[in-house]
């Protein structure tokens, strides 16, 4: 199907797509827009770079049907945004939810091609998903839902051209189903060639060794490099983290083991707090055993949720869910460092208060790509047909987050701006530079 | 390009307890999410153990 012909598909699918409501707060696609423009202004984005870049390349809409374990036939719809790949593939997630539309997938979409942009890697942004339920399907139905989703997408993804990965509600095995339904529909010779259309596959299946850790691993190396560049040790300083799945879990384990003292963690069960520091295996084995919850944690004490953030620390990880820091509590943070784990944990209001106080903001866009960049190593291990070991994949890893905080540190005190201004900026230009090298066909 | 509705937290296990956040309205991403992507006990094995051959080799 050539290009003008999915244009039109898409254009005739996305007219069927129930509109959603208008909401009174700021949603994320106006959150990117205004971060967006706002980078665009500072580096004098060209006004035709600006238009591209300010809309999606390809918006994607499937319906299709699939068999129930009851006989039954349903019809899912599924998205995929193609938001821009000068630089690369296509490159984000897939999520499975009844909430995803298009309008989501599409600020999500543009939000890759930054943080990929910003990584220095060879990608684009793309996001997508199913509209469903996952609980109410059985695994062998969502097995199903998954291949025949992959066989409607077929021609607008692969290895080279759109590459998606797991998210909220799919994982390994997803992208596992997925790789194989893809391969599966290319000629036998091509089909091992063809495994790097997904990343996030289970290790034995292509996978990357330490995926499981590179985001907190990434969060951690970001504070490491700013402790470095400010002449400051790591060991004694206190921290504190929000969210104790991968990403706050693996960062504060990095962070004890370089000296740094746990004092207060808070997850969706509760806010524990020990002046003289949480240990945070013990911490990990506790939750492990009580249905992946914090609270209660014997060697600590319960604080109030609402004074989390005003915790005596160093620093503070954010590393759970968007809107965390907001003007109400940004005045009585004490940390001088908010190394953003997860996405959109301080909101704009409350970044105006952190700094203006001289508190320093690790973005979202740099702390948390260490995803991202194990994504791509993935990719690239397939790609040229090698398994690499854990080691190798830390040193990569550290190697390529060091790149980058160091061009968003340098950028930021140059042009004395803040850490994720800089980010933006540095992103936006590097993708500026290509349209600008290669012209815009014809 | 609009707002949108996307929000995990209504079908999220822990959306009634959850000490995270007042403003359940317009959560995308979140690193406490929990949702049971299997329902099926019988099927639960986890993927590490799983004997993942590539139907197509």
């Amino acid at each position: 199907m050539s290009y003008k012909q999915v244009k039109t598909k898409i254009m005739i699918a996305t007219s069927e797509v129930k509109k959603p409501k208008k909401q009174k707060a700021r949603g994320m696609m106006e959150n990117v827009m205004e971060q967006f423009h706002s980078a665009a202004d500072k580096i004098e984005l060209h006004p035709s770079i600006r238009k591209i870049l300010g809309i999606t390349n390809n918006e994607i809409v499937v319906h299709f049907p699939v068999k129930m374990d009851n006989g039954d036939v349903e019809i899912f719809t599924g998205y995929r945004v193609q938001h821009n790949n000068a630089l690369g593939p296509y490159k984000g997630g897939l999520r499975y939810h009844p909430t995803v539309d298009i309008d989501a997938a599409r600020a999500l979409a543009m939000w890759m091609t930054w943080k990929t942009s910003l990584a220095g890697l060879p990608y684009g942004g793309g996001k997508g998903g199913i509209q469903l339920d996952p609980k109410k399907y059985s695994k062998s139905e969502l097995e199903r839902i998954t291949r025949r989703f992959t066989f409607a997408l077929a021609d607008n993804i692969g290895p080279e051209h759109d590459i998606p990965a797991p998210d909220i509600n799919t994982n390994s095995q997803t992208m596992a189903w997925m790789a194989d339904t893809y391969m599966s529909t290319r000629p036998p010779a091509e089909r091992s060639a063809n495994q790097h259309v997904v990343t996030g596959k289970p290790a034995g299946s292509g996978g990357l060794e330490g995926r499981d850790r590179a985001t907190g691993y990434g969060v951690f190396l970001n504070i490491k490099f700013w402790a470095q560049r400010n002449d400051e040790k790591l060991e004694g300083k206190r921290f504190i983290v929000q969210g104790f799945g991968n990403v706050g879990y693996w960062a504060a384990h990095f962070l004890e083991k370089e000296g740094a003292k746990l004092v207060a963690v808070q997850d969706a069960s509760g806010s524990i707090y020990n002046s003289k520091g949480i240990h945070v295996e013990d911490l990990f084995n506790y939750s492990k055993a009580n249905n992946g919850g914090i609270g209660n944690f014997p060697e600590a004490e319960e604080m109030d949720s609402k004074d989390f953030f005003s915790t005596d620390c160093d620093i503070c990880i954010p590393a759970a869910l968007g809107n965390q820091i907001t003007k109400e509590n940004a005045p009585n943070i004490k940390a001088r460092l908010i190394a953003e784990g997860a996405n959109g944990p301080t909101n704009v209001d409350g970044e105006k208060v952190l700094l203006e106080k001289g508190v320093t903001i690790i973005p979202d866009i740099l702390c948390n790509s260490g995803g991202v960049v194990a994504s791509y190593f993935e990719w690239l291990q397939n790609r040229n047909g090698e398994l690499w070991q854990l080691d190798e994949v830390m040193a990569k890893l550290d190697k390529k987050m060091k790149e980058s905080f160091s061009k968003v540190y340098e950028y930021s005190e140059r042009e004395s701006m803040d850490m994720r201004t800089a980010a933006y900026c540095i992103a936006i230009q590097r993708i500026e530079k290509a349209y600008v090298e290669r012209g815009i066909f014809p | 390009m609009k707002t949108n509705s996307f929000n995990i937290c209504p079908t999220c296990e822990h959306k009634d307890t959850c000490v995270l956040t007042e403003q359940k309205s317009q959560v995308w991403s979140c690193s406490e999410y929990d949702e049971a992507l299997f329902e099926d006990e019988d099927q639960e094995s986890p993927v590490p153990e799983l004997e993942y051959e590539l139907a197509t080799h």
